[in-house]
């Protein structure tokens, strides 16, 4: 934390002397293309682009439609749940059950698939990934943009699966039923399958871009931590996607051709389906939220300038984290055929993931602990997040307990569960790094006060929605039913209400953000005050992101910058060179002003 | 860190970049070097580390089916054993060979590019090319010898003793399918040398290597016909259809086939073909082995599952609405035309091995277009002693498909 006075001397320092300014260079945005560019040639400049930003750009704007065509699937589930009879979705019983089937299966399948594993890594870690390296793009260029172009034909199979027959086998496609449904599995699966693929791709470019390209000085424990939790997922988007992969080839030849290795009645083993589907899909959850993980390490230091607590700690347990993900597969099946030693294995395993992810939450406690708290837009979802991810961590070990277990399992606890995890705590840390780096991103400035309203009213809205349904779920209130007993009916009512405020905020914020876009200020290099490169270039910044390449720091040393009214945002203040001996070795002796 | 005056100037776009192969004038020095790299060490790192995740993610894309293969093989050995009897352990053996000798030559091709040899990095692949070319032409003929005998995956698995299947039969086209494959492949080939040694470098040897690709699959669909006729050939030679599936394996196992049960292997693991109007035909004379003819005097109620019940499935009967006991299953649920036991059969066993050397064949079939592509380079003369990653890169995806097969074929054709 740095104190007043430090403050204090440092903005009488660039008054007296603002050479003492660390010098941004300005130039064109790399969302903008050359005076005299045709509309056409614009088009192609994007269609055909290599830049990392613009790629990233694009997924944004990929995921966020489907987090709102996610969003209106979910809205027709809640919307169904008004009362305890399955009329809404249909004419008769059977027609709203199963369409009600259907709404819950795609709610799932776009959720997870074409927005929650790509939303973090591919969108924002895409445009920060080598921007907090320093580097110009990341080491595959050309496999990113592929990478983009298969999440696109990957949605594509997913529109045509809505538009032929649908998907009522739940997003985990379990066989028998799965080999058995009228429904589009095949397209679903292809969609799934192709996006995997695209998911491989972009962690492989990421394994790749942080341990070839980091830049000198940056070694590996002076890495922003976002990059550490990037690190991590793209571990386990290289290792677990493929498995996935193979499972649903395997699951399409069986509806193709009745191989006979998933379902039953041709001697196949359908739990064999659950085991190779979890080996993939349980270090998914750890896609989904190593990420969100990340982006919080970066948020709440910066928020309450002062170094984050445990770095070191922070960074091994994304990797103990992704590790351990891989060992806890089994606790998916402990009411499906598994042996009790297995069982015990596999819960005893999932507890352990709980230390790392405690670990985290500690030290970020700990980070804001004496800090300066800025309660910023991004730093309320922060604490959000922090607060819904504890409710979330902690009841998963419920989940994993063998006995609790057998109770809970297929109940509305386990729903409520795994959307503090997935919604509260992803969605909310994607949120949080949307407003941090939006004006990074975007160069604009958004309305603070009315982004923190909307992220009040998404705090509110997501606990009174999903809240209740860890009481449905101790009551007894199984998950993907369209009926329920009357007695259920007050907190269903209560959940449903959650969906309205919380789609209230959602909307909100996006209109926050996206009014920003054409009546925004100009934002400033740096409003945050952060110490990490991607900072370190205009906002937004060039194509080739640094015109000057950045210096090397600490990413959580923020003793050196320092408010300046006339920038309206933070400036890194150099050493006085004239008076002060104690100047950084690696510094440049010479500031570079161009 | 790189000085800023080495950087990219601002209006610099990174159109026609490359990351690892791409023209790049920006005055880096090297004409192969992407922008966005510091220099060709950094690239060659990047790239090779990119090329072994890569190779880490194809190993758990078959891990997959690994597992399928190791699970239902701890669970019915018996089915392993008695169905593996109709893989062609000759034939595998030449692929094996085939597949070796291709591995050692791209080897020997990355050698050459470290020592900018030209000549050899295109003499070795399209080396390679042929044997890619080679191995699948006997795979074509394992296939069709298979499908001519009714062997399918899954519901295509309509075995019924070594009977020639009308639904599966098309191996009279393989011996034409050859001959125009070595007449066209070799016209193509001379093409391709014509081209070559008229200053048309680039395109002489990607024709050639094309030529060599196609004559390469003729001479493996004649290959594999002489070392070992079909079974339908042989049926037809003898002048029957009846049960002699066994005949060919007799030699090469070295152990005498026990006669044929019929009647009594109602419920062997050769998977009964129940027909229609409810007869049960006896589907397993061929391959029944010592272990069925010991089983042959169970009642058939038990031989359904002979390591105990197996929960999943006996649930499954159950909320299918099945009655217990092998009688068959309700057709409507599957849509089949002919429903199949269910249980763990030779249609199972031949699933796996179709799925395992089908998708092995795909990477095969795209290790062929990248190896054409690197010819093409080496043709064009873009590789040097400093710059040889993906001659390198593809010499390792080559290795990884070569090494899969090197799995695939003790866990398939030498089962005992």
């Amino acid at each position: 934390m740095i104190s007043q006075s430090r403050e204090h001397s440092l903005l009488e320092a660039i008054t007296a002397d603002p050479s003492r300014k660390v010098y941004i260079p300005q130039g064109r945005s790399y969302l903008q293309n050359p005076p005299g560019t045709t509309f056409w040639q614009g088009v192609a400049s994007w269609v055909f682009t290599l830049d990392h930003k613009r790629i990233g750009v694009m997924y944004l704007c990929g995921v966020m439609f489907s987090f709102l065509l996610g969003g209106l699937f979910a809205g027709a589930v809640r919307m169904e749940l008004w009362n305890g009879t399955p009329d809404l979705l249909g004419d008769t019983l059977q027609t709203a059950q199963d369409n009600y089937n259907q709404m819950f299966t795609l709610h799932g399948a776009v959720m997870t698939f074409l927005f929650i594993i790509p939303s973090i890594p591919a969108a924002l870690g895409n445009i920060f990934l080598p921007m907090m390296l320093g580097a110009k793009d990341v080491a595959f260029p050309r496999m990113n943009l592929a990478s983009f172009y298969l999440w696109c034909s990957g949605a594509i199979f997913f529109i045509a699966t809505l538009l032929t027959s649908g998907l009522d086998t739940g997003w985990t496609f379990y066989t028998p039923y799965s080999t058995t449904t009228s429904t589009s599995v095949i397209l679903a699966t292809m969609g799934v399958f192709i996006l995997g693929f695209s998911s491989i791709f972009t962690g492989l470019n990421f394994v790749v871009t942080v341990n070839t390209m980091r830049p000198k000085g940056m070694t590996w424990f002076k890495m922003p931590l976002f990059l550490w939790g990037i690190y991590a997922t793209a571990i386990i988007q290289v290792l677990a996607t493929p498995v996935l992969a193979i499972t649903l080839v395997l699951l399409m030849c069986e509806r193709l051709m009745g191989i006979g290795i998933f379902d039953p009645l041709l001697g196949g083993d359908p739990v064999l389906y659950q085991h190779f589907f979890w080996f993939y899909s349980h270090p998914a959850v750890y896609i989904m939220i190593l990420p969100g993980m990340a982006i919080i390490s970066e948020v709440i230091p910066v928020y309450s300038r002062k170094h984050i607590f445990g770095y070191t700690f922070i960074a091994y347990s994304s990797i103990a984290i992704a590790l351990l993900g891989f060992l806890v597969w089994g606790h998916h099946m402990f009411t499906s055929t598994e042996s009790k030693l297995a069982a015990v294995i596999f819960s005893a395993l999932t507890f352990t993931v709980s230390i790392p992810s405690a670990i985290k939450v500690f030290n970020w406690l700990a980070t804001m602990y004496k800090g300066s708290i800025h309660l910023n837009t991004a730093m309320l979802y922060a604490l959000a997040f922090i607060i819904q991810f504890t409710i979330g961590g902690l009841t998963g070990l419920f989940l994993g307990a063998l006995a609790v277990d057998v109770h809970l399992h297929d109940t509305y606890f386990v729903v409520a569960h795994f959307h503090y995890v997935m919604m509260g705590s992803t969605l909310i840390a994607f949120l949080a790094g949307i407003h941090h780096w939006w004006p990074k991103m975007f160069g604009k400035m958004y309305n603070e006060r009315l982004a923190q309203i909307a992220s009040g009213l998404v705090f509110i809205g997501f606990n009174l929605t999903f809240f209740p349904q860890f009481i449905l779920g101790t009551q007894g209130m199984p998950r993907r039913y369209a009926a329920y007993k009357p007695e259920f009916q007050f907190l269903h009512q209560l959940s449903t209400s959650g969906y309205f405020v919380l789609g209230a905020g959602l909307v909100m914020a996006a209109a926050v953000l996206i009014y920003s876009l054409f009546r925004g200020k100009k934002a400033p290099n740096n409003p945050w005050g952060a110490a990490t490169l991607e900072w370190k270039c205009c906002s937004p910044p060039t194509t080739a992101n640094f015109e000057i390449q950045p210096w090397t720091g600490s990413p959580y040393v923020y003793d050196d910058f320092v408010f300046d009214p006339d920038e309206g945002g933070y400036v890194e203040v150099l050493p006085d060179l004239h008076r002060s001996a104690a100047v950084p070795a690696e510094r440049p002796a010479v500031p570079a002003t161009h | 860190m790189a000085d800023a005056a080495t950087l990219d100037a601002p209006e610099t776009e990174p159109h026609g970049a490359g990351h690892d192969h791409g023209h790049d004038d920006h005055g880096h020095g090297h004409p192969s070097l992407a922008h966005h790299f510091e220099d060709l060490e950094q690239q060659f790192q990047a790239g090779k580390l990119g090329m072994w995740l890569f190779l880490a993610q194809e190993v758990l894309f078959f891990s997959g089916l690994f597992a399928a293969y190791t699970v239902y093989r701890w669970h019915y050995p018996e089915v392993f054993v008695d169905a593996h009897h109709h893989l062609n352990k000759t034939l595998g053996a030449v692929n094996t060979i085939v597949l070796l000798a291709s591995s050692l030559a791209i080897a020997w091709g990355v050698r050459a590019a470290m020592r900018n040899d030209r000549r050899t990095i295109l003499n070795t692949h399209v080396f390679t090319l042929g044997c890619a070319a080679l191995f699948l032409g006997v795979k074509a003929i394992e296939y069709t010898h298979k499908w001519d005998e009714g062997i399918g995956a899954g519901n295509f698995y309509k075995f019924t003793g070594g009977h020639v299947s009308a639904d599966w039969y098309f191996g009279d086209y393989m011996p034409g399918i050859a001959i125009w494959s070595i007449v066209i492949g070799a016209l193509v080939c001379w093409g391709g040398a014509i081209w070559a040694s008229n200053a048309k470098v680039v395109k002489g040897w990607v024709t050639g290597s094309i030529g060599v690709c196609i004559l390469s699959f003729g001479l493996g669909i004649v290959l594999a016909k002489c070392v070992m006729p079909t079974e339908a050939e042989l049926a037809r030679a003898e002048g029957h259809g009846g049960p002699h599936a066994a005949s060919h394996d007799a030699p090469a196992t070295g152990k005498p086939m026990p006669a044929p049960a019929h009647g009594e292997l109602v419920q062997t693991s050769m998977s009964a073909e129940t027909t229609t109007d409810g007869q049960t035909a006896p589907a397993a004379e061929g391959v029944a082995t010592t272990e069925d003819a010991a089983k042959a005097d169970q009642p058939p109620s038990e031989v359904v599952n002979p390591e105990g019940a197996n929960v999943e499935i006996a649930k499954a009967e159950v909320v299918q609405g099945e009655a217990p006991g092998g009688e068959p299953a309700a057709s409507e649920t599957l849509g089949q035309a002919a429903p199949r036991e269910p249980r763990f059969g030779a249609a199972n066993f031949f699933s796996i091995y179709f799925v395992m050397t089908g998708v092995h064949a795909v990477h095969i079939i795209a290790g062929i277009i990248a190896i054409t592509w690197v010819v093409a380079k080496a043709a064009a003369d873009e590789f040097s002693a400093e710059y040889f990653l993906p001659v390198e890169n593809v010499g390792l995806y080559w290795h990884l498909v070569d090494l899969v097969w090197i799995y695939l074929f003790p866990l398939m054709y030498l089962i005992h």
